[in-house]
C-alpha cells in the first residue's frame, strides 16, 4: 500500500516539478530580446545619469519651487508597489487563503525588486550622491528621512528572507532532479543556494516557524515603510500635504498599485511559462476581488482627502484643489484621467466576474500601475507649485514643472531595472512553490523530494 | 628661515586661532618645513599680535582651518538672540538689499536669500513691498527634517547651513513654508578666487553644486559687530537689526538705535504666518502711512529682465 | 565682473532717479509762497522739530550739517543744512515741499505730519542756518545752546539704585575760576549696544546742581549686570565712557540646552531616541534570528 502511495507521489512530484521548472532550462529568443531591450534602455539611462552627475540636478526640470519631481514621485511609487509583498504574503497568507500559494512568490519578487529601486532612485535624486555616507555617519534620529531609510533597509531584508526561505525546498528539488537538464553554472547556483536542504522534519519546522514570524513582522514594517514615506510630505506645512490621514492614504494606495503589478506579472508569467494549470481563472478571480476591495478602501480615503478640504476651501487648499479639479488647472486633465483609469474604472470592471479573468485583469493591472505612477506625480508636484508666498523675481520656468528628457530617461531606466530584476528572478527561479503545490496535492513532501 | 617658539609666536598662534587660522606645523618646530617656507617669492603677510607687535608670517604657512571655521560657525555667538525688524511702510522696491546679498554670497540673479515680494492680500487692499529673508525660526521646520544636521540652529538663534555636509535631498526646501531656501542646481556662479577660498560656514561661500543656500543673517558680519549686508545696503530705512537680549535694534540706513520692544509695540509689529507655529525671528511693521505712490511697472521692474540686460550689456 | 554689473546697476538707477528728479515737480501754493514760520522760533519748537525730523525724515536726509552746498549726490536725499537750499527757499516754500513732495524721491507728507509739526520741523532746519532771520517780532531768537557760561571740567556717570536712575554729574568753573555746578547744560547719554548706541537722553538739561537723572527703566544688561554708557555735554565739550553695574545680572539660558525635534542629533528628545532604538534593534534582532535559522538549516544538511 505504501509502495503504491509512494509511486503515486513520485508521479505527481515529477509532473509538478517538470511543469514548474521547465522554464529554467529554456533560452527562448523572445526572452533574450526582452532582456536585451531592457539592458539597452538601462545603458542609455546610466549615460543620462552620468550627465546629471556631472552637471548637477539642473539638467532636470526641477527648480527652487518645484524642488521635488519625477524622482521623488517615482520613489513613492516604488515603495507603494513594494508593499504587495506584505499584502499578498502576510495579510492574505496569514488569513490562510489558499489561493495565494502560486501568487505569493511573484509578489515577493516584485516587492524585493521595487524596494531595491526605491533605494536607488533616492540616491539618483540627491544633489550630492558622493556624500551618501553622511547619512549613516551624521544621521539625525529626528528626521523622517532617517526613519525612511531604516524601514526601507529592514523591508529589503525581510522581503529577501521571505523570498529565499520558502524557496529552499524548491532549490533542493532542482538540485536533486535536474542536474542533467541545466548548464553547469546554473545547477551550481541552485546547489549553493539550497543550503544543503534535505527536507528533514526538523528543517521544515525551522522553515515554518521562521516564515511565520517574518510574515507577522512584515505587517508592521510594511505599514511603517509607507506611513513614514507619507510623512515625507505630511510632516511639512504645505497645503495638499498637511493632512492627518496621509499615512493610511498612502498605504491603501499602495495595495491598489501592488495588486495591479501582481496581476500583470502573473499574466505574462503564466503565458510564457505555460502555467495555466497552476495559475487558473480562479486565481485571477480571487485577485480581482482583492483588487476591488483594496481599491474601494483607497477610494474612501480619496474621498476624504479631497472632499474635506473642498468643503472648507481654505485659501491654500483652494488653490491646490483648483489645480487638480479644474480642467484649466495645470494638472486637471492628468488628475481626471488618473482617477478614472487608475481607480474608478478598475473598480467598476472588477465588480463583474467577466473581467476577473486573466487577460482583462492584465489590462486592468496595467491601468492600475500606470495610474499609480501618475497619481504619485499628482500628489507630489502640484503642492510644490503653490507655496504660501508668491513666486516672484525668478525666471518663468520656476512657475511650472517641465520634466526634461534626461529626467524621464533616468526614471524609466530605474523602472526598467526593477522590471529586469523581476524578469530574471522569474526566469531563473521557480515562480510557483513546487513543494507547496505538492503539499496541496497530497504529496508527503517530508518523505519524498 | 626657522621659526622659534617664542612667547610672541605663541600669542600669534592664539591670536590667529580666534580667526580660525592655524599656522602650519612648520612654525612650531624650528627647522622643519623649511622647503615650503624658503622660496624666494613666498609672500609675507603682516599680522598684529595681541600685544600690539607686528610680525611677518610667510603666507604659505597660514592655513585657514576648515574644521575650526565649522566649529565656531556651529557654535555661534553666546548670549545673543538676533532679530530683524522690517518696516514695510518704508520699502519702495529699490532692491539694493537683494543686490548686496547676491554679491556677497556669490549668487546667481535667480537665487534669493532675501526676496522683495509684491504682496496684495486682497484686491481691495492695494499692494505693498515685503522683503522676505529667512525667518530664522525658533521652531524651525527645516532643521527638524534635515537627515544629516547640515542645517541647524545655533545658540544665537541663527539657522545656518553647512555645505560641506549637505547631501542635497531638498527636504528642507519642501518643509519651509516661507520658501526661504534655494538650491544650487548646477555649478554655482564663479567669482574670482573661489578656487582657493576655504569654505566659510558663516558666509556660505564658495557655493557648492548640489547643496542648499539661504539667508544667514550675514553671520560672518555679525561676528565682527557689523550689520548684515542687506540691512547696510538699504537706503530707505527699511531694516532694523539687533540683539533681542539687549532689547535694541539698529537701523541700517540711519544707524539709529532704538529699543526693540518700543519699536514693535508702537507700530504693532507682527510676524508672518504665526499660526504655523514656526516662531519667526523677523518682525514686520505694518505698511501704514506709506509715503510713496507705487508706480509698479512690471516691465521695467522685472528683476530677471534687469539682470538679463546686464548680462547682455556685459557680453 | 561683479564690479561692472554693479556699475551698470548704479548707472541705470542713477539715470532713472535723475530722470525722475528732472521731472520733479514741486508744487508751491501761491498763498504760502512768501509765508514765514507760523510757530515761534524757540527752543521748545526746535527740539520738537528735531524729534519729528529724526523719526520721519532722517532715514533719507540723514544728518543735517551746515555746508555751503549740498554734498550728497543723487539719488541720495540732500543734506538740508546746505546754505544754498536754506537761502533760496522761504519758510512757506519749504512747507509746501514737505507737504506735496516732488512726485519722485521726496514723498508728500501732507496728511502724515500735521501742519504745526511741519512748521516745527522747519524751525529745526533753520537752526542750522546761521543767516536765518526770524521775521515775527514776538518770535524769540533761538536761545544759545547753553545757558551756562564758564568752562566744563568733567562729566561723571553713576547709578542711583534706589530710584533706578542713571545720574550724570557735571563739574565746571565759572569765568573767575570758582568751582560751580553747571546748570542748564545739554547732556546726551547713550547706552552701548552690539550694533550701535541707544540714546537714553539727547540734549536734556542739567538742573541747578549740575546733575541730570534719567530713569533707566527695564533696559537689559549683560549677564553680570553691567551696561556700558557714553555721555557727553555741550556738544562734546566733555565726555566720558563708563561701565556701570545696575543689576545683579541674569543667568543666560542657552536656547539649545533642551532636547527638541528641531535640535541637532545629540539633543534629540529622549522618548524619540529610545523608541527609535528599541524598535530598530528589536526588528533587526528578529531578522538576525531569521538569518541564523538559515544557518541552522544549513547545519542540518546531512540526513
Amino acid at each position: 500500500m505504501s509502495e503504491i502511495i509512494k509511486q503515486n507521489d513520485e508521479k505527481i512530484m515529477t509532473k509538478i516539478t517538470k511543469d514548474l521548472t521547465h522554464h529554467l532550462t529554456t533560452r527562448p529568443l523572445g526572452f533574450k530580446l526582452w532582456i536585451g531591450f531592457l539592458l539597452t534602455f538601462i545603458a542609455v539611462a546610466i549615460w543620462a545619469y552620468g550627465i546629471q552627475f556631472e552637471k548637477g540636478l539642473g539638467v532636470t526640470g526641477m527648480r527652487d519651487y518645484v524642488s521635488w519631481g519625477l524622482y521623488i514621485a517615482s520613489f513613492v511609487f516604488f515603495v507603494a508597489v513594494a508593499l504587495v509583498g506584505m499584502l499578498i504574503s502576510a495579510t492574505v497568507g496569514l488569513l490562510k487563503q489558499k489561493w495565494i500559494v502560486p501568487v505569493s512568490r511573484v509578489a515577493e519578487m516584485i516587492a524585493l525588486a521595487f524596494v531595491l529601486m526605491a533605494g536607488v532612485i533616492i540616491v539618483v535624486d540627491m544633489g550630492r550622491p558622493d556624500r551618501l555616507l553622511n547619512v549613516f555617519i551624521y544621521g539625525r534620529f529626528q528626521s523622517p528621512i532617517i526613519w525612511d531609510i531604516t524601514v526601507v533597509q529592514v523591508y529589503i531584508l525581510i522581503s529577501f528572507l521571505l523570498l529565499f526561505l520558502p524557496m529552499l525546498p524548491d532549490l533542493a528539488i532542482i538540485r536533486n532532479h535536474m542536474k542533467g537538464d541545466l548548464p553547469k553554472w546554473q545547477w551550481k547556483m541552485y546547489n549553493i543556494l539550497s543550503l544543503g536542504w534535505v527536507g528533514t522534519p526538523q528543517q521544515y519546522k525551522i522553515l515554518h516557524s521562521t516564515v511565520r514570524v517574518l510574515l507577522i513582522l512584515i505587517v508592521p514594517v510594511a505599514l511603517g515603510i509607507h506611513t513614514v514615506t507619507s510623512w515625507l510630505s505630511a510632516m511639512t506645512l504645505r497645503a495638499g500635504w498637511d493632512s492627518t490621514i496621509f499615512g493610511p492614504y498612502y498605504v491603501t494606495g499602495a495595495f491598489v498599485a501592488g495588486a495591479g503589478a501582481v496581476a500583470v506579472a502573473l499574466y505574462f508569467i503564466r503565458r510564457f511559462y505555460h502555467l495555466e494549470e497552476y495559475i487558473t481563472d480562479y486565481h485571477f478571480d480571487k485577485l480581482g476581488q482583492l483588487m476591488v476591495l483594496v481599491a474601494l478602501v483607497y477610494l474612501y480615503f480619496n474621498l476624504n482627502e479631497f472632499w474635506v478640504p473642498g468643503f472648507k476651501m481654505k485659501t491654500a487648499d483652494a488653490k491646490h484643489l483648483h489645480t487638480l479639479f479644474s480642467l484649466h488647472g495645470e494638472y486637471g486633465v492628468m488628475f481626471y484621467l488618473t482617477q478614472m483609469f487608475g481607480l474608478i474604472l478598475p473598480i467598476i470592471f472588477g465588480l463583474f466576474r467577466r473581467f476577473r479573468k486573466p487577460f482583462p485583469m492584465m489590462i486592468i493591472g496595467i491601468a492600475l500601475v500606470v495610474g499609480a505612477w501618475f497619481k504619485r506625480v499628482i500628489i507630489i508636484i502640484p503642492t510644490l507649485i503653490h507655496a504660501y508666498l508668491p513666486i516672484q523675481n525668478v525666471p518663468e520656468s520656476f512657475h511650472e514643472y517641465d520634466p526634461t528628457g534626461i529626467e524621464i530617461t533616468i526614471t524609466l531606466g530605474v523602472i526598467a531595472v526593477a522590471v529586469l530584476i523581476v524578469s530574471l528572478l522569474a526566469k531563473f527561479f521557480p515562480v510557483i512553490p513546487i513543494w507547496e503545490i505538492a503539499e496541496e496535492k497530497g504529496v508527503d513532501i517530508e518523505r519524498d523530494l | 628661515m626657522s621659526q622659534e617658539i617664542t612667547p610672541e609666536a605663541t600669542s600669534r598662534r592664539n591670536f590667529l586661532k580666534r580667526f580660525g587660522i592655524t599656522l602650519g606645523a612648520a612654525s612650531t618646530v624650528s627647522g622643519l618645513g623649511l622647503l615650503s617656507a624658503c622660496t624666494n617669492d613666498d609672500e609675507m603677510v603682516s599680522l598684529l599680535t595681541t600685544d600690539g607687535k607686528t610680525v611677518q608670517v610667510p603666507k604659505s604657512q597660514m592655513k585657514i582651518d576648515l574644521k575650526k571655521m565649522e566649529e565656531r560657525g556651529r557654535e555661534g555667538l553666546p548670549g545673543k538672540k538676533f532679530v530683524m525688524v522690517i518696516d514695510l511702510a518704508k520699502c519702495r522696491n529699490a532692491r539694493k538689499c537683494m543686490a548686496a546679498c547676491q554679491g556677497a554670497h556669490h549668487l546667481k540673479p535667480e537665487q534669493h536669500h532675501i526676496n522683495v515680494l509684491r504682496m496684495e492680500n486682497d484686491k481691495r487692499t492695494g499692494f505693498y513691498f515685503q522683503p522676505k529673508p529667512c525667518m530664522h525660526c525658533d521652531n524651525p521646520p527645516c532643521t527638524k527634517v534635515c537627515p544629516v544636521d547640515a542645517t541647524f540652529k545655533r545658540q544665537d538663534g541663527i539657522v545656518l547651513i553647512d555645505n560641506e555636509r549637505c547631501i542635497g535631498c531638498r527636504f528642507c526646501i519642501a518643509a519651509c513654508p516661507y520658501s526661504a531656501r534655494v538650491f544650487n542646481w548646477s555649478e554655482p556662479k564663479y567669482v574670482e578666487g573661489d578656487d582657493d577660498r576655504v569654505y566659510d560656514i558663516e558666509l556660505n561661500v564658495p557655493q557648492k553644486k548640489g547643496t542648499i543656500t539661504k539667508c544667514l543673517f550675514s553671520a560672518d558680519r555679525l561676528r565682527i559687530g557689523k550689520l548684515p549686508y542687506c540691512v547696510s545696503a538699504c537706503e530707505n530705512g527699511v531694516y532694523w537689526f539687533g540683539d533681542a537680549n539687549e532689547d535694541a535694534v539698529t537701523n541700517g540706513t540711519s544707524k539709529e538705535t532704538t529699543r526693540l520692544s518700543t519699536l514693535l509695540e508702537e507700530n504693532a509689529g507682527y510676524t508672518l504666518m504665526p499660526e504655523l507655529g514656526t516662531k519667526p525671528s523677523v518682525y514686520y511693521l505694518p505698511p501704514k502711512d506709506r509715503l510713496f505712490k507705487y508706480n509698479y511697472d512690471a516691465e521695467t521692474d522685472d528683476w530677471m529682465k534687469l539682470h538679463d540686460k546686464e548680462a547682455e550689456a556685459k557680453s | 565682473m561683479k564690479k561692472s554689473i554693479l556699475n551698470i546697476i548704479g548707472l541705470i538707477s542713477i539715470s532713472l532717479m535723475i530722470a525722475a528728479s528732472a521731472q520733479a515737480q514741486w508744487k508751491i501754493d501761491d498763498g504760502l509762497k512768501d509765508a514765514k514760520l507760523k510757530v515761534d522760533y524757540n527752543e521748545d519748537n526746535i527740539t520738537a522739530g528735531k524729534a519729528i525730523y529724526d523719526s520721519r525724515c532722517k532715514a533719507c536726509h540723514r544728518d543735517i550739517v551746515t555746508t555751503e552746498k549740498n554734498d550728497r549726490a543723487l539719488p541720495s536725499a540732500p543734506n538740508l543744512g546746505n546754505k544754498e537750499f536754506q537761502s533760496t527757499n522761504t519758510d512757506g516754500e519749504i512747507f509746501c515741499k514737505i507737504a506735496y513732495g516732488n512726485g519722485g524721491g521726496m514723498p508728500p507728507f501732507e496728511k502724515q505730519i500735521s501742519d504745526v509739526d511741519k512748521w516745527k520741523v522747519i524751525a529745526y532746519l533753520r537752526s542750522y542756518y546761521p543767516a536765518y532771520k526770524v521775521s515775527s517780532a514776538s518770535a524769540q531768537v533761538a536761545a544759545p545752546v547753553n545757558s551756562f557760561k564758564g568752562t566744563l571740567n568733567a562729566i561723571k556717570l553713576s547709578y542711583d539704585s534706589e530710584n533706578n536712575m542713571i545720574v550724570a554729574q557735571l563739574s565746571g568753573q565759572d569765568g573767575d575760576g570758582n568751582t560751580v555746578k553747571p546748570k542748564g547744560v545739554k547732556v546726551s547719554i547713550y547706552v552701548k549696544r552690539y550694533f550701535g548706541e541707544l540714546p537714553l537722553c539727547d540734549g536734556e538739561k542739567t538742573d541747578a546742581n549740575g546733575m541730570l537723572s534719567i530713569p533707566l527703566g527695564n533696559l537689559p544688561t549683560d549677564t553680570m549686570g553691567f551696561i556700558m554708557l557714553k555721555a557727553s555735554a555741550a556738544n562734546n565739550a566733555v565726555s566720558t565712557e563708563s561701565k556701570l553695574k545696575v543689576s545683579d545680572g541674569y543667568h543666560w539660558k542657552n536656547p539649545l540646552d533642551g532636547r527638541h525635534l528641531w535640535a541637532v542629533r545629540a539633543k534629540t528628545p529622549l522618548w524619540l531616541l529610545i523608541t527609535y532604538l528599541t524598535v530598530t534593534i528589536s526588528v533587526l534582532a528578529i531578522i538576525a534570528w531569521a538569518f541564523f535559522q538559515l544557518f541552522r538549516i544549513y547545519n542540518l544538511r546531512e540526513r
